[in-house]
């Protein structure tokens, strides 16, 4: 049987066992990723709703008729509102905290590393649901305590000014765990042979940190960088928990307002339009980093 | 120069390779800077399980309380008798995550095994293309996925239901990715030896890779757990009814839409839910907080 | 050897949350109606069985017919009536209670599956995203000339499109001012209340008794909400009040909120907030907030009125509101000079019916429906949404109830409007209404251009219904 098999089959044939153990997984990818993608892709070429039968070939009119949407351009700046504000939020305030954790004992370590990683394993949603309480303008903990040092009631959710930062507070919150470990992780392996070097050299702690850690870091903080980003861009729980999007789209996302064109308008075509959209952007700003990533390595 | 050695000298000898703020006045303020930044981000956890035992008038009280002066069991006793079956929510998030976790696995650690052990042709292709899906945003599928379970019934059982929810985790890169690193670490000599002893290839797997690829998979299983749990999205839209929401499903529900049970948003209710939704992951990640941290720090890059 | 520890006790707390999983804590709120097989009825021509699926939106358990009955139950007993009478008939029942996100995903998966169910029971403007797709059978044949007659034909011509009868309502609800009465009297303000026996005002009395009763932070005049669509007609009721303002133009089939008068009804609310007379933050609340003020008696009076007049009431029994309270309904106030304001009415509840391949099934189905919107047991039914029927010469289950004995005589007098639409659903309400929330936010905020966001919303939603085609 082998023998009748030409070239290319024989190869295949040859490695069978590698593709055998791959293919499960690879099934899997495209029963769930691959395929899923193609027929997005192209959906957003049609005006469909859940009567899938019913679709339409409608060319590039979903997309033309985005790019005058007053919505999805507001979805569109505060999805990268969201990851310009959250990122460098995220990997600057772990990163700091790391250091913090770093030289202390092993308990104190873990236990650090432990609270801060607790509000993601609680999740958006749970966390969201006590989040609405400590917003409330009128008998929410954070006004109360702004109170105590006098700063007026603010109306974190209800106001085209607060909602977006309200939203990005929360997600902060539980962003953070996974670096500080990442981080943590890193610091533990550094190269303790040029750390010492930077001794002899006679910097200082600061010096040392900032000449020394942080460059050694630059491939993990890189990679949080990229993880982070995707992460935020697919921000929607607490969007959806908290305000809506709302108010007057202040806080939506692109994730959200696919969630809200393809199961509350029930416009698959065109949410399946502002996908594509979302996932152009993120291809660009992982090529981005990418790039970040490749002069980093020189 | 002579100042920072003579600092680094004696008295402190470990300590000037350990970072910053390492005198003792500045141990005590990096202390002191990560408790008040720790009691920060635990607030919420906090004021949501003191608020699950406050009684509803408390709940709105300003100023506030922050510790029950008269704890009330009455909001636990609303969630378990009120017309929502939590229980039912949490057997279905467990199921739901542990079959996630185990379909996840057993893929997860084939393919790995497959890309870091064997070669063929076209590996490194598959692998890149696969590792790239890792930036891929999954709500863009979620329309196709959506028509997909709905095209093939899943819903309309229960355990196909938790099929539903479970199948697209399955295309997480991030499992084969995981294993595979681990397991070009394993050494191919212990494989060309069994292979002399007349091991079949599925033997290899399951008697060599397997045990020794335990801590990875151990950890990848815990995380995986972590992330169906709270796989929010997916599950709204896959659950048809109610008795078939998972915990944070039904934790939102309760917030939500509290009026179509004609009652009134009750904050105590909804703390009382989010604890009861949050508990069972905590206690989960203060049992396994290794491998949540192995789970997260074996994907990345080396450090 | 501290891992095995923990793994052990882990696993013992987890084989005991499995087990008091395992307890049938709650029983399932699926409804399922299985009929007893009747034996002795011996038919000479075994009928051909027909089974029909019928899912209805609404909530279980809670929600009561007038006769105290449990909704679910009160279906089950019409359903096993009707069955009796026509064997081969099975009719399998589903209450679909309102998912975590407020939408229908699980009609929606439905249908996409092929699988929807044969009759489906629902909100308007939910069942009109289906019949906008082609989906639904038309109704004309479910109800004779004489019910037709009967109906109220301003709610009939809601769901009647071009070709005929794409759902068939059966209650609705009135919307009315609803004010906390024990507050004024205490207050010694109760001569500032709407007078007997129309309990009309105007917005220069509304302002009136307003500011007088305000006292923030513990006491607001009113509250409004805007973070969801949720209720909003509770809102878009102040459009009665100056008349020429209207949401959509059914003649013109555009949206028309940027009127003259329409300006003026917003920035006349505007102002209210303003002037602190309402709650700080209405963009970001629902309607289940201001049940909490209303509730605890920090906000003297509301839209939404007969809504209200439930949550008192049961808030009173269950000690959830901590008496004395009484309540008064009142019409929504009018500008100074225009007639007074058109009772709202809320979106209907209506029998919808997805396509059918089976003539046979389709007459069953038909049959079926004209079997529940008979007057009696239509009433039972509009019932569970704290609805009355929309049939004139149905009972009004509540006509001792001295809230009702008010309205309908106003209703008479000044009319009945729905404020969602003048008439007819127009297509891709559902996100128009998302639109229309988001400008009901925009509102709220301190220097808003009224005149520029209701021109923003017409033209959103203009073009939503542009893609409509």
């Amino acid at each position: 049987m082998t023998a009748k098999l030409t070239g290319l089959g024989r190869e295949i044939w040859r490695n069978r066992v590698g593709y055998l153990f791959i293919a499960p997984g690879y099934l899997a990818f495209i029963a769930f990723m691959f395929l899923p993608l193609a027929v997005a892709i192209g959906l957003s070429f049609y005006k469909a709703s859940f009567a899938i039968d019913q679709r339409q070939f409608v060319g590039l009119l979903q997309y033309e008729r985005l790019f005058t949407n007053v919505k999805f351009q507001k979805a569109l700046f505060n999805t990268i509102k969201y990851v310009l504000v959250v990122v460098p939020a995220t990997v600057g305030l772990s990163l700091v905290i790391s250091l913090l954790i770093h030289p202390r004992g092993i308990k104190a370590q873990s236990f650090y590393r432990g609270a801060f990683y607790l509000p993601a394993v609680a999740g958006g949603v749970i966390l969201s649901v006590v989040w609405l309480w400590i917003f409330n303008p009128t008998f929410g903990l954070l006004n109360y305590l702004l109170g105590l040092v006098g700063i007026e009631p603010v109306l974190w959710l209800a106001s085209t000014r607060y909602s977006f930062w309200a939203v990005s507070m929360v997600v902060l919150t539980f962003t953070l765990g996974q670096p500080i470990i990442l981080f943590l992780a890193a610091l533990a392996n550094l190269n303790q042979d040029l750390l010492d070097a930077s001794v002899v050299d006679g910097a200082n702690n600061w010096q040392r940190t900032w000449y020394v850690t942080l460059p050694l870091l630059r491939p993990v903080i890189l990679f949080v960088l990229a993880t982070q980003t995707i992460g935020v861009f697919q921000v929607w729980e607490t969007i959806y928990m908290l305000t809506e999007g709302g108010p007057s789209s202040s806080s939506t996302s692109l994730v959200f307002l696919i969630y809200q064109t393809a199961f509350i308008a029930s416009k698959y075509g065109k949410a399946s339009a502002i996908g594509v959209v979302l996932l152009i952007l993120v291809a660009i700003v992982t090529l981005l980093q990418l790039r970040l990533w490749d002069r980093s390595e020189v | 120069m002579t100042t920072t050695t003579t600092t680094v000298g004696k008295s402190d000898e470990k300590a000037y390779h350990r970072g910053l703020w390492s005198s003792r006045l500045g141990r005590l303020f990096s202390y002191l800077v990560l408790t008040v930044l720790a009691i920060i981000f635990l607030m919420p956890l906090y004021w949501m399980v003191t608020g699950s035992f406050k009684l509803q008038t408390i709940t709105m009280a300003v100023p506030p309380e922050f510790f029950p002066s008269k704890p009330t069991l009455g909001n636990w006793t609303n969630l378990f008798t009120g017309p929502w079956p939590a229980w039912r929510w949490l057997l279905n998030s467990i199921i739901v995550s542990m079959l996630t976790v185990v379909l996840v696995v057993i893929v997860a650690a084939m393919t790995g095994y497959g890309f870091a052990k064997k070669r063929f042709p076209g590996s490194n292709v598959l692998f890149f293309i696969l590792l790239s899906t890792m930036f891929l945003p999954t709500q863009v599928m979620l329309i196709p996925l959506f028509l997909l379970v709905s095209g093939l019934h899943l819903t309309s059982t229960v355990p196909g239901t938790y099929l539903a929810m479970a199948l697209p985790m399955l295309s997480s890169p991030f499992g084969v990715f995981l294993v595979k690193q681990f397991a070009s670490t394993i050494p191919d000599e212990l494989f060309d030896a069994a292979k002399l002893d007349g091991a079949s290839e599925w033997q290899m797997f399951t008697r060599i890779a397997v045990p020794l690829l335990a801590p990875a998979l151990a950890a990848l299983a815990i995380f995986t757990f972590n992330l169906a749990w709270n796989y929010f999205m997916w599950h709204l839209l896959v659950a048809t009814d109610k008795s078939m929401y998972t915990i944070p499903v039904g934790v939102s529900f309760i917030t939500r839409v509290p009026a179509y049970g004609k009652v009134t948003q009750d904050i105590g209710l909804m703390m009382a839910g989010g604890t009861f939704g949050a508990f069972f992951m905590l206690v989960f990640f203060l049992a396994f907080q290794q491998y949540f941290v192995k789970g997260i720090t074996l994907g990345a890059v080396k450090g | 050897m501290f891992t095995k520890i923990r793994l052990i006790l882990f696993m013992a707390v987890t084989a005991f949350l499995l087990a008091a999983c395992a307890q049938p804590q709650v029983v399932e709120k699926e409804v399922v109606v299985t009929k007893e097989v009747e034996k002795e009825v011996t038919v000479v021509v075994a009928p051909e069985r027909i089974d029909i699926t019928m899912w209805v939106f609404g909530s279980e358990g809670s929600a009561k017919a007038d006769t105290g009955e449990l909704w679910s139950d009160f279906y089950s007993r019409v359903i096993n009536e009707y069955e009796k009478q026509h064997p081969g008939v099975n009719i399998n029942f589903f209450l679909r209670g309102v998912e975590a996100g407020g939408t229908t995903t699980f009609v929606d998966a439905a249908v996409a599956a092929g699988t929807p169910p044969d009759i489906y029971y629902d909100g308007t403007f939910r069942i009109q995203k289906y019949a906008q797709a082609g989906l639904l059978e038309l109704l004309d044949g479910a109800i004779t000339e004489k019910d037709k007659a009967a109906y109220d034909p301003g709610i009939l011509s809601v769901t009647t499109g071009p070709d005929g009868i794409w759902a068939l309502p059966i209650g609705t609800g009135y919307v009315a001012y609803v004010i906390n009465k024990t507050m004024f009297e205490e207050a010694g303000l109760g001569d500032l209340l709407p007078q007997e026996p129309d309990r009309n005002w105007t917005t220069d009395e509304f302002l009136k008794a307003c500011r007088a009763i305000n006292d923030p932070p513990n006491r607001y005049c009113t509250m409004f909400f805007a973070k969801t669509p949720s209720f909003d007609t509770s809102f878009n009721n102040w459009f009665g009040g100056f008349p020429g303002c209207d949401l959509y133009d059914k003649e013109k089939q555009e949206y028309v909120a940027n009127s003259p008068e329409c300006v003026e009804a917003m920035t006349f609310l505007h102002s209210l907030q303003e002037e602190g007379l309402t709650v700080p933050g209405p963009s970001g609340f629902v309607d289940d907030d201001q049940d909490g003020y209303w509730k605890r008696q920090e906000i003297a009076m509301t839209g939404g009125g007969f809504w209200y007049n439930g949550v008192t009431t049961r808030g009173l029994e269950d000690g959830s509101i901590k008496g004395p309270m009484e309540y008064l309904l009142v019409n929504y106030p009018h500008k100074p000079g225009a007639p007074p304001t058109p009772m709202g009415t809320w979106d209907p509840h209506a029998w919808s019916v997805f396509k059918q391949d089976n003539p046979k099934k389709l007459a069953v189905i038909l049959d079926f429906i004209n079997y529940l919107q008979q007057p009696e047991i239509g009433v039972q039914i509009a019932a569970g949404w704290n609805e009355v029927s929309v049939r004139n010469d149905a009972l009004n289950p509540w006509a001792d109830d001295p809230d009702w004995a008010w309205v309908v005589p106003v209703v008479q007098k000044y009319g009945a409007k729905n404020y969602y639409y003048s008439s007819g659903v127009p297509c891709n309400y559902n996100e128009v209404r998302l639109a229309w929330a988001e400008a009901r936010q925009a509102f709220w905020e301190p220097d808003a251009d009224i005149q520029q966001i209701l021109d923003d919303f017409v033209g959103q939603a203009n073009g939503i219904i542009a893609e409509c085609d």
